[in-house]
């Protein structure tokens, strides 16, 4: 298990379980500080087969913060050896339209709604 | 006849074999220049196509070339429309994201602005929305020489019923008795307000004295007919105490509306509660 932790959010690297799980409000100022969270994204893809990124307790993401994550669906579709998959939750306004976004940059990415 | 002398055919034999030899000489001069006419045309050709060989090897060479630079280009410009088709991708998700995080935030302001402005406890105004209703109100009803009625409810012998019930049940009272007074309003602009412990506000815009008695009577016609059982007072249920004012704005000073309504209000208690006094 890999973690990272900051001011009301966590990430948590888990590599058996092929998941990373992003939780808490991310509000970080720009994409030089989602930096180690960018660079963490981009680990797990590392040799796997399958992964599943986890933002069901993810309330909160600012702008920066979906740019990353969008970087991080082009990396994974461009490496063509991972079958990505998104978790989300209907509960959380801003993750329907924007996951859904997600889904135009890389037509194979797989998202289900808790 | 006879025949040209010996000496004289000799003659002629030598001219002819003389003219015969000049023309053999002339033959071998051609054919020595024919040959090396026929030499140079060859070697001509051969360099000819010696440097055909050397453009043609040229050209396929440019050719192989041009096709790879041709090929790299098609990729490149295949890279480029994808990052293109990526970038807008990544800006209307960028763009729609903050239009919905702006949205969520409105929510949340929406409902902080409400949670400002709202008893937590029974959902009427609270007192700050109450000041703001009573400066808006003063204004309008002085600009439009309309009166402005107001009403200051206060239960009787709370403080009696919160020691003999418990708090919560006060709390179950002041929620009953807010959708009591919440039943009387029937006008949009009519505000039942909760101004502190057991004391409530009806403001009442384009209401004149009688019109605010009404609403008085009719309050106390509701509570009676719903009556909640208070041991600890002399009634033996719960009552209140209403005072009721009504004014035509003439000046800024809005405060004079509920010292009146309040001293009426006291005034009521004064004569034995369960009562109005306007």
């Amino acid at each position: 298990m890999k973690s990272l932790e900051g001011d009301g959010y966590k990430v948590d690297f888990d590599s058996g379980d092929s998941s990373i799980r992003l939780a808490g409000s991310l509000r970080l100022g720009g994409l030089s500080e989602y930096a180690p969270i960018s660079q963490l994204l981009d680990e797990s893809l590392d040799g796997r087969s399958t992964l599943t990124v986890d933002l069901t307790g993810l309330e909160f993401l600012n702008s920066s913060g979906i740019a990353t994550l969008s970087k991080f669906v082009i990396n994974a579709r461009n490496r063509k050896d991972c079958a990505l998959t998104i978790r989300g939750s209907n509960a959380i306004p801003w993750q329907g339209k924007s996951l859904n976004n997600l889904k135009r940059l890389m037509p194979a990415l797989e998202l289900v709604f808790d | 006849m006879p025949g040209p002398a010996p000496y004289v055919k000799v003659l002629d034999i030598e001219q002819t074999l003389a003219e015969l030899q000049e023309m053999v000489d002339h033959l071998q001069q051609e054919r020595n220049d024919l040959e090396i006419a026929l030499t140079t045309a060859i070697e001509h050709g051969d360099a000819i196509e010696s440097q055909l060989e050397t453009a043609n090897r040229q050209l396929q060479q440019e050719v192989r070339e041009r096709l790879t630079v041709e090929r790299q280009l098609r990729d490149l410009v295949a890279t480029i429309t994808q990052k293109s088709r990526d970038l807008e991708v990544v800006l209307q998700t960028i763009t729609e994201h903050a239009d919905q995080i702006d949205l969520q935030w409105l929510g949340r302001y929406i409902e902080a602005e409400n949670d400002a402005r709202q008893d937590s406890l029974t959902g009427l105004a609270n007192r700050r929305m109450l000041d703001e209703a009573i400066a808006r109100e003063w204004k309008r009803a002085r600009r439009e020489q309309q009166p402005l009625c107001m009403l200051v409810c206060d239960v009787d012998h709370f403080k009696d019923y919160n020691d003999r019930y418990g708090h919560p049940a006060g709390d179950d009272c002041l929620r009953a008795l807010s959708e009591l007074l919440r039943g009387v309003l029937r006008r949009e602009g009519d505000l039942a307000a909760r101004y502190g412990g057991e004391e409530f506000v009806l403001l009442l815009p384009n209401t004149d004295l009688a019109g605010g008695r009404l609403v008085a009577n009719h309050i106390m016609e509701r509570l009676s007919g719903t009556p909640l059982l208070h041991e600890g007072s002399p009634f033996g249920v719960l009552t209140l105490s209403i005072g009721v004012a009504a004014c035509l704005p003439q000046d800024d000073d809005q405060g004079t509306l509920f010292a009146e309504t309040d001293r009426l209000l006291y005034l009521a208690k004064q004569q034995g509660r369960n009562r109005i006094a306007a």
